[in-house]
């Protein structure tokens, strides 16, 4: 699924779920865009298609109702001249960098040049070392700060909705998050493009700036040291300037022409400048060129598919239904009878959460029991582990049971909790700390359900967040 | 003598043991595993030198492999072969094998808690414990614990039944008692040391019903206390009076046809603030000291302040005068109440009273908060009956809410007493109606008189609260003929 239609899919499913009183959004309406959507792709075409040609009926119909959301959609795109900007931005600082060590005179230990090619070298370093200290995917701050700058506005048009309901309001909040979540890869990858040739830019700048001064005044070349004699630092020059000197096939200047320029004496400045010059084009400029154009492959190759987490209950839901086929959830209760009441509610649950889902609810795994097997899946099924709120959380016990069961998203009945502590706020907050911490541990993320009295749309919009929490953190 | 606390991890023995002795011991958490040692506590002593010692256990852990390995190798020499290996390769195995050896070796009687929130079929390490227990082979009396906020008798009876019916045909689980470390009341102690004593090896017998005897005179020597701690400020409110400053005579010539007097009303006003001041600080006091008696954490006493904030309320069918007061006086409280918690809850009580006064005066039309006492000379001001009825009924909600609380968790909150007190309370108080009558008449003046009054509300309070606790828990107080 490429990049627009990709956000036009999240788009609508921010519409959908977000809604949850179902104003802005009828069931009917939900209703029509999927068979409108049957209709038009055809029964070859693949689940993603339907998806996005769903979401752009949706998108279409909720835009003449609410402007508000196409606004939104449009504004949250990618705005490519944030990064032209940047990069015009980034030669520019290049140019005014230099003053080379104020003047028109080159001290050859400190010139900004060294400067800058050694932080290049530092973040090459850093990109190396980079996926080891975060993990994948996650991008760096100043990554960050452009992604913000150039797409994801925070709630942008909410203060402009003057009139808008609550309903509206938080569809446009969870847009802008949920987009950053399943766009991240990508956006990450553009971001890597524009800075690289941002780095590049300086150092273009920079060497620019050089030569273009060189025409109007003399730079003249000397060093002064209070530590270092002549012998250092030609070493020093020969090693830093080696790739300047390669580049151009200049030698560096010997020993004793170094020797010669100590400050106060000093000499026409221009082979420096050309070794400068080359060692900044062969340390930044190519390098930074490469790295971009490596991230632009990555980014072409990812803005033509976008994964969407499709194992979310709300895109579970939509094909199940477009193909017919009923999701299989797959509740496993431990060592926990359910109670009538707390077996309607959960069946609400399943229903309301996964759609036309075929639920079923295991026979309770016994408490302690080390032998239980997760059943074999042959087709794709959820599997939704069950808790009692009112059993102490034991790793021993219901730990290994997750662990065996490998399930991402866990129930958590509070209804017996609540009939017998339902005051007393503080010790439920504890014992869900305690179910939250094994299940966690477990790789889990815990939905909290009060099973005799389920508010519905509550629970869809957390096993929503829970499932895409996960994919979120997966990738 | 010993008794040993022991049940699945995280039941709430370390609770429960707080609860009994009013000391913090241990640790408490909602977790599992927080008690990692055998601890003794010495419970009660008699003047003979006789001792019940608690033993505070780590819980089960993973009690199915306990019950396999104890299958396996009936051996106890065999447990500390691999406790070693155990204590660091596997710690809910380890400490549960702690918890057995404590029981095999101390406990002459077993008090085995299960979490009565879990439905017994849920509870799936049930089965292997009691095995384990089985094996020991030591009486066993099953407590229910983490029962709730108190409830209505049929609900308790429900849930001892369900657990009665799950332990089944057990042979060494002699009596299930539903007992909650957070909730419970000092006289289900009594139940619970009853329901110990036929379990008792015959050589201790007799040593144990001396410390039963020892404990129950503990616990009444507190009831007694209690009921002074109430009974103090409602027969000081009772004799209490201001002296209003004396009037010209054309003021009370107007007054007496019902004009109205800005003076006067001043006066009035200024002298119900005093004794609703002095109540008020008089009420915190008895508080403070009911709850030192019930070894409560000082902490508490807010928390416990707010629970009786209500505690004004009078929705009796009281005689016909007093009903349109009374009405003022409950509208009034819950507008004072509104002020208290306004105000963060710490005017408690002056913002109550005050407003009880308000509300009296609007609600009937004429001074019933306070009455007005025409002497000779001069005119002076004095707390109405009905209000003074209203004192007696909070300090009854007062006192079960105390005894109720258990030490177990210091930080434990609660909402609200549970509905069903209330009307009990109010019941009772309005059957006791003429008696309370008959007290007030005390009031007046000479220290003899004030000293009658205060002992014979004691005496009443005592013998109300003692009926309602006998309602709360039919028999309990008289399980060995006390």
């Amino acid at each position: 699924m490429d990049e627009s239609v990709a956000l036009e899919t999240t788009a609508a499913r921010a519409v959908e779920t977000a809604d949850r009183d179902r104003v802005l959004w009828s069931d009917a309406d939900r209703e029509w865009a999927s068979r409108a959507a049957a209709a038009i792709v055809g029964e070859r075409a693949s689940a993603e298609e339907f998806l996005g040609r769903r979401a752009q009926l949706v998108l279409e119909r909720v835009g003449t109702r609410q402007p508000a959301v196409t606004r939104t959609v449009r504004g949250i795109r990618w705005r490519p001249w944030v990064g032209v900007v940047t990069v015009i931005a980034a030669f520019v600082l290049g140019l005014l960098i230099d003053r080379i060590g104020g003047g028109s005179s080159i001290n050859l230990l400190a010139p900004p040049v060294f400067a800058l090619v050694a932080w290049n070298l530092v973040v090459y370093v850093w990109l190396l070392v980079r996926p080891l200290v975060l993990r994948r995917g996650a991008a760096g701050p100043v990554r960050s700060v452009l992604i913000r700058v150039a797409s994801v506005r925070a709630s942008g048009d909410s203060s402009r909705a003057d009139a808008a309901t609550a309903a509206r309001r938080t569809v446009l909040a969870a847009l802008p998050r949920e987009w950053a979540r399943v766009a991240a890869p990508l956006y990450g990858a553009r971001a890597a493009r524009v800075l690289h040739l941002a780095a590049a830019a300086t150092a273009l700048g920079l060497i620019a700036g050089l030569y273009l001064r060189g025409l109007a005044f003399e730079y003249r070349a000397s060093w002064e040291s209070t530590f270092l004699g002549a012998e250092q630092v030609h070493a020093l020059l020969a090693v830093t300037l080696a790739p300047g000197s390669w580049l151009t096939g200049i030698p560096v200047p010997d020993l004793a022409a170094i020797a010669a320029i100590r400050a106060p004496a000093s000499e026409n400045a221009a082979i420096w400048m050309h070794l400068m010059a080359g060692t900044v084009a062969v340390v930044v400029i190519i390098p930074r060129l490469v790295l971009a154009l490596v991230a632009g492959l990555v980014e072409r190759r990812r803005a033509k598919k976008v994964a969407l987490p499709l194992d979310e209950p709300y895109y579970r839901r939509l094909i199940a239904g477009w193909v017919g086929e009923p999701t299989r959830v797959r509740v496993i209760p431990y060592s926990y009878a359910l109670e009538p009441e707390a077996r309607a509610g959960l069946e609400a649950i399943v229903a309301r959460a996964y759609g036309n889902a075929a639920a079923t609810i295991d026979e309770p795994v016994g408490w302690g029991d080390d032998e239980w097997v997760r059943p074999g899946d042959g087709a794709a099924e959820t599997v939704l582990p069950l808790f009692n709120l009112t059993a102490t959380p034991e790793d021993d016990a219901q730990g290994g049971f997750l662990a065996a069961s490998g399930a991402r998203v866990v129930l958590v009945d509070e209804s017996a909790f609540l009939a017998r502590w339902g005051s007393d706020a503080e010790r439920r907050e504890e014992r869900r700390a305690g179910w939250r911490e094994l299940i966690e541990a477990h790789g889990g993320i815990p939905v909290f359900v009060n099973l005799a009295d389920p508010d519905l749309p509550g629970v869809e919009a957390e096993l929503a967040d829970a499932a895409s929490a996960h994919e979120g953190n997966g990738r | 003598m010993s008794l040993s606390l022991i049940s699945h991890t995280n039941a709430g023995k370390t609770t429960l043991a707080r609860t009994l002795l009013g000391r913090d011991v241990g640790e408490v958490r909602d977790a599992p595993h927080v008690t990692a040692e055998a601890t003794p506590f010495p419970l009660v002593q008699t003047s003979d030198g006789d001792l019940l010692t608690l033993w505070d256990t780590p819980g089960f852990g993973d009690s199915v492999r306990l019950a396999r390995r104890l299958r396996q190798d009936r051996n106890p020499i065999g447990w500390f072969l691999t406790q070693v290996w155990d204590r660091y390769q596997d710690r809910a195995l380890w400490l549960s094998q702690l918890a057995v050896r404590n029981v095999a070796e101390q406990a002459d009687v077993v008090l085995y808690l299960v979490n009565a929130a879990e439905a017994p079929a849920d509870a799936g390490y049930l089965a292997p414990e009691l095995e384990v227990l089985e094996w020991i082979g030591k009486p066993v009396l099953v407590l229910l614990n983490q029962t709730g906020p108190p409830r209505e008798r049929a609900a308790e009876e429900a849930d001892a039944a369900r657990w009665r019916a799950a332990l089944g045909p057990t042979t060494n689980v002699r009596d299930v008692l539903a007992f909650d470390a957070f909730a419970r009341c000092w006289v289900q102690e009594f139940t619970l040391f009853a329901a110990i004593e036929p379990l008792v090896p015959d050589a201790s017998g007799r040593a144990f019903s001396r410390l039963s005897a020892a404990w129950r005179d503990l616990r009444m020597g507190e009831f007694d206390a209690s009921m002074a701690a109430l009974a103090g400020p409602i027969a000081r409110a009772a004799a209490d009076r201001v002296t209003l400053p004396a009037e010209p005579l054309t003021n009370r010539v107007t007054g007496s046809f019902g004009l109205p007097n800005a003076a006067r009303t001043k006066a009035r006003s200024v002298a119900t603030d005093e004794m609703a001041a002095r109540l008020q600080a008089d009420l915190r006091r008895g508080m403070e000291r009911l709850i030192a008696i019930h070894r409560l954490e000082g902490r508490a006493a807010d928390e416990v302040l707010e629970r009786v904030a209500d505690g004004v309320h009078l929705d009796a069918p009281l005689d016909g005068t007093r009903t349109a007061a009374l009405g003022g006086v409950v509208s009034g409280a819950l507008t004072g109440l509104g002020a208290d918690l306004l105000a963060g809850g710490l005017t408690f009580g002056a913002g109550m009273v005050a407003g009880a006064i308000i509300g009296a005066l609007g609600g009937a039309g004429v001074a019933q908060g306070v009455n007005v006492v025409r002497g000779r000379t001069e005119s002076s001001l004095r707390w109405e009956e009905a209000f003074l009825d209203g004192l007696v009924t909070s300090a009854l909600l007062r006192y079960l809410a105390v005894a109720h609380y258990g030490r177990g968790r210091g930080a434990w909150r609660e909402g609200e007493y549970p509905a069903h007190w209330r009307p009990m309370v109010v019941d009772a108080v309005v059957a006791e109606q003429d008696r309370l009558a008959a007290i007030w008449a005390w009031r007046g003046d000479g220290e003899e008189r004030v000293q009658r009054l205060e002992r014979e509300l004691e005496e009443l309070l005592r013998e109300m609260a003692l009926g309602l606790l006998d309602e709360l828990y039919p028999g309990a107080l008289d399980v060995d003929g006390a």
